[in-house]
């Protein structure tokens, strides 16, 4: 992957304690990874962007850590386990509430979108967190299955299973929704 | 890229849907912010080391034998040596820099405190 080559290059002159390359890192990086997070926190884009920035900061004191492989990877995988810690933290039920609510508040914005990527999002919401890591970063992100389990900290085979029934998940609340429009579109 | 899993043909619409790019994020100044505090980190450990060291110096510096060392190595000035040393005024100094840096340190926490 030529960007994660170049993410490489940053990433060593960072560790050098070149704060510039770390400022190009942040820069190539941030759009995807709040993208990530935005997904994982149910579209509570402020909870989102405060992982972000914890998430870059860990990168940063611990840039030296930084091996081989993919830095994004090793990005993601700083986020997930983040973003886990949080979820501990605070009430799952209480995230949900929170989340509900941004997506009634969001709406607006939403309806510019199309009706099946907000159909999506939507169904992506209702999905366990490792289903959905699972199915973002395999999918909407490109990572190999090596990649991602390696991003969440599982073996290859556990992954395959959490996107396979994350799928049959989806498959399922999609068709259901696409029924009750059909009805309601009868009636 | 779509991920290849064993049943990618029972949901090919499905697969299509998920593997669409995720939402482009607007930087909106997210770098900027994210470069300040990774600066105040920097700083900070920087006076987090400076402090320690002093500390240790500090510690060490009760360690070293001076009365010893003063009469072995200034020989006829030990004397005078060894009076600057148990100078109650030294001790004083020693204290007066310690609380200088742990004013520093806690003007530090405040500030971070307060951004």
């Amino acid at each position: 992957m030529g960007q994660d080559d170049e993410n490489i290059r940053w990433a060593r002159d960072a560790a050098k304690g070149d704060q510039a390359a770390f400022a190009i890192l942040v820069r190539r990086n941030q759009s995807q990874l709040r993208g990530f997070l935005m997904r994982m926190t149910k579209g509570d884009s402020a909870l989102a962007d405060d992982l972000a920035q914890e998430t870059f900061l860990e990168a940063f004191r611990k840039i030296r850590q930084f091996g081989k492989g993919s830095f994004f990877g090793w990005l993601c995988s700083i986020a997930y386990s983040r973003f886990l810690m949080e979820r501990r933290k605070k009430r799952p039920e209480a995230m949900d509430e929170d989340t509900e609510r941004t997506l009634e508040d969001d709406a607006p914005e939403a309806e510019r979108t199309t009706m099946a990527k907000l159909d999506l999002e939507r169904a992506m919401a209702q999905l366990p967190d490792v289903q959905r890591a699972a199915l973002t970063l395999s999918f909407a992100l490109g990572m190999t299955n090596e990649e991602a389990a390696a991003a969440m900290d599982i073996p290859v085979g556990t992954l395959k299973s959490h996107i396979h029934r994350g799928r049959e998940t989806l498959q399922t609340i999609l068709t259901g929704w696409q029924s009750q429009q059909k009805y309601a579109r009868m009636a | 890229m779509m991920n290849e899993t064993d049943d990618n043909m029972a949901f090919p619409e499905l697969d299509a849907l998920l593997s669409q790019p995720l939402t482009t994020v607007a930087d909106n100044g997210f770098t900027l912010r994210v470069m300040m505090e990774a600066e105040k980190h920097a700083a900070r450990r920087k006076l987090m080391i400076g402090g320690l060291l002093s500390l240790a110096a500090f510690i060490l510096s009760f360690l070293v034998p001076w009365a010893k060392l003063t009469d072995q190595i200034m020989g006829q000035f030990s004397g005078t040596a060894h009076q600057m040393i148990s100078q109650p005024q030294l001790y004083m100094g020693l204290w007066i820099t310690l609380g200088i840096l742990g004013l520093v340190w806690y003007l530090d926490r405040l500030a971070t405190v307060r951004d």
